[in-house]
């Protein structure tokens, strides 16, 4: 079979930058109220007004693209998704040293192959007895500029299958993956669906069921404080911050009209990054990055919410597999307080052989580019010498 | 007393210029087999394309804005203790018949004071004969909505909207009033029989009705009662539809719950997303109701052309949810005014009918097979039949029995007017 990679560089057209200043020139604002900047009501009109206004004129898109274009190594390829036909997949792609290890990266939303920026550069350094990565992310069908299936019933058995595919086509037979978010289930997915390939999972996202969630909020029984504070915070996001899900899960195409609205879009996806971080200082530059992702998409901003439809009313079942014990696969986790779903370790153990675990004194749900460092860390010492999943890194590493 | 202004909807030729500089900016989505084509995930492109091409090329808003003002309009300066004083904007209009009954109507969510006009001309007249009596009516754009002003203050919840119906009320010399309502509407209606009733508010009829279920601690008795009756046929099919909107339909309620902020950047920024949002529960919630281009034009344009802005129209919801307890909680207590519940079988909640009792004490009771959430609008027979049957000659005197009004009072009232 021959490999379909190409190599990519984002390129949006000048049209598509035009579209967007327009689009902003007539930005209406909600009216002030009393409440406009009280984030417990949502995204707050100062913020809003001055990235609408940058966004318009003087965020420079260019030279963003530029930057990334120079840091992550682009590609396309195409992949066969079984029922779906061919689906062209876009890549950033950068080996290690020799002898690295291949890892497989998954965003989830509002996150993109971006996500990786910071943890590339760390992932693929040979540092003492730290293992090396070659890291692989992808950008999920729907999303990023990767395309997206034309028909509906795409859920996370078929993301699996396209980014289980992509390292196929680069000829890393064997690897590991690292994800959060909608990574969760996708790489657990993947490691089900193909135990004799992933091999080890590391992830920064532990996502709890619906049915067990409450008696896990209910319960006192944790003593560790950072336990507690993490159930905390997971009944904080279940009362006051799952709408979007709800939302996303029941009416995408609805939602997604609006979407194709650049003001919208933005608070949509910035109240996130607001929420779901710990504290990040997030510049205008990068927030403004971050949504053009979603703004210049290929499938379009609305293509990437239709995943939490799919995922709930097609393949469900299936797919309710990840929560199971999956004996193949060696599990990796780091958590982070100020992420979404925070339940206690103890809980991990449920999932699979946990051999490796921490417990962060801070940080959020993106943990890539909230603490690139200590998830860098945390995987190297993973896949270390003396780490847990030290014979997995022996057998795959090349 | 200050008397109301009369008061015409005319909204400026900048927005209108503004809203068309938008809408001819309108990015679509791409099409996508079965997503874009059906109504399971939202909904349809087709229907939106083409609901966009006529607000754009034909949808004629100073026709419509006419139209709406050949039904009398008036504001009124209403102060709601603790938060200011806000101009509520209403439809009044007087029968002509002597010692009509005041009758106040909610609109809701997605709806407004526009839901009150089928049923005028049947309400204004009493019958011939003697049949059947004749109401005053009121119908307000609830603040924060329609053409009334924005609250702009945090905690502006279902007491206050009580607040302020109820002096709207009191301020157009009605003492003594009657409620019809459904959706927020209800809620209020609920809050203003609580705090108001019986000695203002006399009686309320609503077809929405949201009781908690009995159990055997809550409501010993009814719950004993209820276990010796097995649910119809219609009530089982009634807890799926509510079963089903509770797992699919209530997206909007939950993220106007939390954040009303965010998602109002869409409904104030975007034509096409409020569109969307709005018409998705028009034809979600009615019974098969025919609408209109025009009339889903109109109702959007209502939200588009609100004087407080669309996006307040999400903010009582975050009040209800984050009031201790939360409105929706609070108003599900016994409240001895006593009530008319109209059921209609297409609604999206749709509770057993005895679960009703614990609401209040019932004096009148209706179900309908046809006709959904909107039911002023889709069925106004029904609900002009249901005031005329709680209020009528078979119950007679009732209205009488409830009332202590003086004489002069009505007068008052008619010089006000006059």
């Amino acid at each position: 079979m021959v490999s379909s990679i190409k190599p990519f560089k984002i390129s949006i057209p000048d049209s598509a930058l035009r579209t967007l200043q327009g689009k902003l020139a007539v930005s209406s604002f909600p009216d002030e109220v009393d409440f406009s900047d009280n984030w417990s009501y949502g995204t707050t009109l100062t913020d809003i007004k001055r990235l609408a206004r940058y966004w318009q004129s003087g965020f420079d898109w260019r030279a963003r693209e530029k930057m990334l274009n120079e840091k992550l190594p682009q590609f396309t390829t195409k992949v066969e998704v079984d029922g779906f036909g061919e689906l062209e997949m876009h890549f950033v792609h950068q080996r290690g040293e020799e002898g690295g290890i291949p890892l497989l990266f998954c965003h989830g939303w509002p996150g993109s192959f971006l996500e990786v920026l910071k943890i590339l550069p760390l992932l693929t350094e040979k540092k003492g007895t730290g293992p090396s990565f070659h890291v692989v992310a992808p950008s999920l069908p729907n999303f990023g500029f990767s395309e997206g299936p034309k028909q509906p019933g795409f859920g996370i058995p078929q993301y699996a299958e396209a980014i289980h595919k992509v390292m196929m086509d680069l000829g890393y037979d064997k690897y590991v993956t690292q994800g959060g978010d909608w990574g969760f289930e996708i790489t657990r997915f993947v490691a089900l669906k193909y135990p004799t390939h992933c091999l080890a999972t590391h992830l920064n996202f532990i996502e709890v069921p619906p049915e067990v969630l409450s008696s896990l909020i209910a319960s006192t029984a944790s003593p560790i404080p950072l336990e507690k504070e993490g159930l905390e915070r997971t009944k904080w996001f279940l009362d006051e911050g799952y709408g979007y899900n709800d939302l996303q899960r029941t009416c995408p195409s609805t939602l997604g009209f609006g979407l194709r609205d650049p003001l919208f879009l933005l608070s949509w996806i910035y109240e996130k990054l607001h929420d779901w971080t710990d504290s990040y200082p997030w510049t205008d530059d990068e927030i403004l990055t971050w949504i053009s992702i979603y703004q210049f998409s290929r499938a379009g901003p609305e293509a990437s919410v239709r995943i939490y439809y799919e995922r709930n009313h097609i393949h469900l079942e299936e797919t309710m597999r990840v929560h199971e014990f999956n004996a193949d696969v060696k599990l990796g986790y780091s958590l982070f307080p100020k992420d979404l779903c925070v339940p206690p370790d103890n809980f991990v153990k449920r999932l699979g052989e946990v051999v490796f675990g921490r417990r962060h004194k801070s940080g959020g749900h993106f943990a890539a580019y909230e603490r690139p460092e200590w998830l860098v860390e945390d995987l190297k010492e993973m896949f270390d010498e003396k780490g847990g999943a030290q014979d997995i890194g022996k057998k795959i590493s090349c | 007393m200050s008397s109301p202004s009369p008061f015409e909807i005319s909204i400026p030729s900048s927005e209108l210029q503004r809203l068309h500089q938008k809408l001819a900016l309108t990015d679509f989505p791409d099409e996508v087999s079965d997503i874009s084509s059906n109504w399971s995930r939202g909904v349809p492109l087709s229907e939106i394309k083409r609901l966009i091409h006529y607000w754009q090329n034909s949808f004629d808003w100073r026709a419509a804005e006419a139209r709406l003002n050949t039904f009398p309009q008036f504001t009124t300066a209403i102060e709601v203790e603790g938060f200011g004083v806000y101009d509520v904007h209403f439809i009044h209009q007087k029968s002509a018949v002597e010692n009509a009954i005041p009758l106040m109507f909610l609109h809701g969510w997605p709806g407004s004071f526009v839901e009150v006009t089928k049923m005028l001309p049947e309400l204004l007249k009493g019958g011939e004969e003697g049949e059947g009596p004749a109401f005053d009516v009121v119908a307000p754009s609830l603040i924060d909505f329609g053409f009334s002003a924005a609250s702009k203050k945090e905690s502006f919840n279902a007491d206050q909207h009580a607040e302020a119906c109820h002096k709207l009320m009191l301020s157009l010399g009605y003492s003594e009033y009657v409620i019809q309502a459904g959706d927020l509407g209800h809620l209020i209606a609920r809050f203003i029989a609580l705090k108001y009733g019986p000695k203002h508010c006399k009686a309320t009829h609503l077809n929405s009705a949201l009781p908690a279920e009995p159990t055997a601690t809550s409501h010993p008795e009814l719950y004993a009662e209820l276990e010796k009756i097995p649910l119809d046929k219609a009530e089982i099919a009634g807890l799926m539809r509510t079963k089903i909107f509770s797992e699919e339909g209530n997206g909007y309620l939950r993220i106007q719950s939390t954040k009303p902020q965010t998602i109002g950047y869409s409904l104030t920024d975007s034509p096409v997303g409020l569109l969307a949002w709005i018409y998705e529960k028009m034809h979600g919630w009615s019974d098969n109701y025919p609408w209109s281009d025009d009339e889903i034009l109109t109702w959007v344009s209502i939200y588009y052309f609100s004087t407080a802005g669309p996006s307040a129209s999400s903010y009582l919801y975050y009040e209800n949810e984050h009031r201790n307890p939360s409105a929706f909680a609070a108003m599900q207590v016994y409240i001895n005014v006593p009530l008319g519940i109209a059921s209609f079988e297409k609604d999206v909640i749709v509770l057993p009918k005895a679960w009703n009792r614990t609401l209040g004490p019932i004096v009148f009771e209706s179900v309908y097979e046809r006709g959904g959430h909107f039911a002023a609008w889709e069925r106004p027979d029904a609900i002009v039949h249901d005031l005329k049957g709680m209020f009528g000659k078979e119950r007679e005197g009732y209205w009488t029995r409830l009332s202590n009004r003086r004489k002069n009072e009505v007068d008052w009232v008619r010089g006000t007017l006059s």
